[in-house]
């Protein structure tokens, strides 16, 4: 009977580790950070291109010291494909290709099941008129979901029992070795397969436990995380926005000192070189911000955790594609901490006017 | 067609708002840039009137729509109610203690009924 319970849960399982949902981690770890070597280097070459043109118009500037404006890239409310730079009066602006707005998208079907379970949120005296959330209020709530989520999900716990899993087998092997008589060592290859099957067994109980709290909890999740997920992206939208404006006015007076220099008698190659790359270094910094898009980035973190909720809905003990979808809920939700933190990492000149 | 949320209604007012002042804005700075003379102190007055009724314009109100509370609220117990439920559920570590403490008493049984059949 229990020889048929051994094969039944070897065929199962087949190899062990193929059950495991962490069986990946070391491809994705070592896929994750070749990517990230990639980036760099596209990172350190779009720097270098920038550095390359500022210093080109520098030497040309110094040289024909022309009237200096802020080029059609240096608009804060726009999509473009060129960047923020400085640019000669005269000279022909570069081709803009204006990529509108994008519409707002239409919304996707709503995975999200109507919950009537809620967790009991503790009630307090202002329920009836609850006072308005701080910013960081939402970014916290967040915080501690994606937080939760981990402690479910913890996958070095698994790793863990399935290296421990082994040496208990060894040991129930050398358990039968010693047991008296004639069954003694016959027996033990066959008790130590049933102990790893045994082993098995209890692992995989640990990871549907996991399994049902993280669908539980994806499931009432689901809608929160939309109304959280749209309020943050305005609430860090509009924090960008008033940073561009800021370093636009900036950018604009830095131009105008500029062409002020530009203009004094008896300016230094060595004056007004310094001058330019002051106006650059706050097109730069006007640049690194509008390229964040904290509303998008709120919407892919909104979408990545549907995602999570399908794949874990529909999860019948295949667990690629939850771990994706887990590890892909993940990095949108440090591209928003990102993308949060970026407007305040921008270091600009600190004087508004020059 | 599905109604916008109130969220993006505030949004799309906001942006409606400042999407008038922008123009103002861009006008003004192109001015500055080049300007001399004695009107540039007053170009620069007016471009910091414009940036301020701009930072004027904010959605404040989003994180007062009770929607808004309300999923912070459920967000928040349900992370403690996880968090909770994960410091319950088996470790490894614990499920493997018991494991080796009754693999060891087996060991010790075995040994013991050994030495008794030998002696």
């Amino acid at each position: 009977m229990w020889k048929a319970a051994v094969a039944a849960a070897a065929i199962a399982c087949g190899v062990q580790s193929a059950c495991s949902p962490y069986v990946f981690s070391e491809n994705v770890r070592a896929l994750s950070t070749k990517m990230a070597s990639i980036d760099a280097s596209y990172q350190d070459n779009a720097r270098k291109i920038v550095d390359e043109r500022h210093l080109g118009n520098r030497t040309l500037w110094v040289h024909e010291k022309p009237v200096l404006l802020t080029g059609p890239g240096c608009d804060f409310d726009a999509t473009y494909s060129i960047p923020c730079d400085l640019m000669a009066q005269g000279t022909p602006a570069p081709a803009v290709h204006v990529a509108a707005k994008p519409e707002p998208t239409a919304p996707s079907a709503n995975v999200c099941e109507t919950i009537t379970d809620l967790p009991s949120a503790p009630t307090t005296d202002t329920d009836k008129h609850p006072p308005p959330l701080r910013r960081a209020d939402l970014l916290r709530a967040l915080d501690n979901y994606t937080g939760a989520l981990a402690a479910i999900t913890k996958a070095q716990d698994r790793a863990d029992f399935d290296n421990a899993a082994a040496e208990v087998s060894a040991a129930v092997g050398a358990l039968a070795q010693s047991a008296p008589g004639p069954y003694g060592a016959a027996a033990a290859p066959v008790a130590e397969a049933s102990t790893n099957a045994a082993l098995w067994l209890v692992g995989q109980d640990l990871d549907y436990r996991r399994l049902h709290e993280l669908q539980n909890a994806t499931r009432i999740a689901c809608e929160p995380i939309h109304v959280l997920a749209d309020a943050l992206g305005v609430v860090l939208e509009e924090q960008r926005d008033a940073r561009l404006r800021g370093l636009f006015v900036l950018l604009v007076r830095k131009t105008e000192a500029l062409n002020r220099i530009r203009a004094a008698p008896r300016v230094t190659d060595e004056a007004y070189g310094a001058a330019i790359d002051d106006a650059e270094a706050a097109a730069d910094a006007f640049e690194t911000v509008r390229a964040t898009d904290p509303h998008a980035t709120a919407q892919a973190l909104r979408n990545a955790h549907d995602n999570l909720v399908v794949a874990v809905r529909n999860n019948n003990g295949e667990f690629a594609a939850l771990v994706a979808s887990l590890q892909t809920f993940d990095r949108q939700a440090n591209d928003l901490a990102t993308a949060a933190s970026t407007n305040a990492s921008v270091v600009s000149s600190p004087e508004k006017k020059s | 067609m599905s109604q916008p949320s109130t969220i993006d209604q505030l949004r799309n007012a906001r942006d409606t708002a400042l999407a008038a002042l922008k123009f103002s804005i861009d006008a003004i700075a192109k001015k500055i840039e080049v300007a001399t003379g004695p009107n540039e102190v007053a170009l620069n007055q007016r471009l910091d009137n414009l940036v301020n009724q701009s930072d004027a314009i904010e959605t404040a109100a989003v994180l007062a729509l009770p929607e808004v509370i309300a999923a912070a609220a459920t967000l928040n117990a349900l992370s403690a109610q996880m968090t909770k439920t994960a410091q319950q559920l088996p470790t490894a570590a614990n499920l493997l203690a018991t494991t080796a403490t009754v693999l060891a008493l087996g060991q010790q049984f075995s040994g013991t009924l050994a030495n008794a059949h030998h002696g």
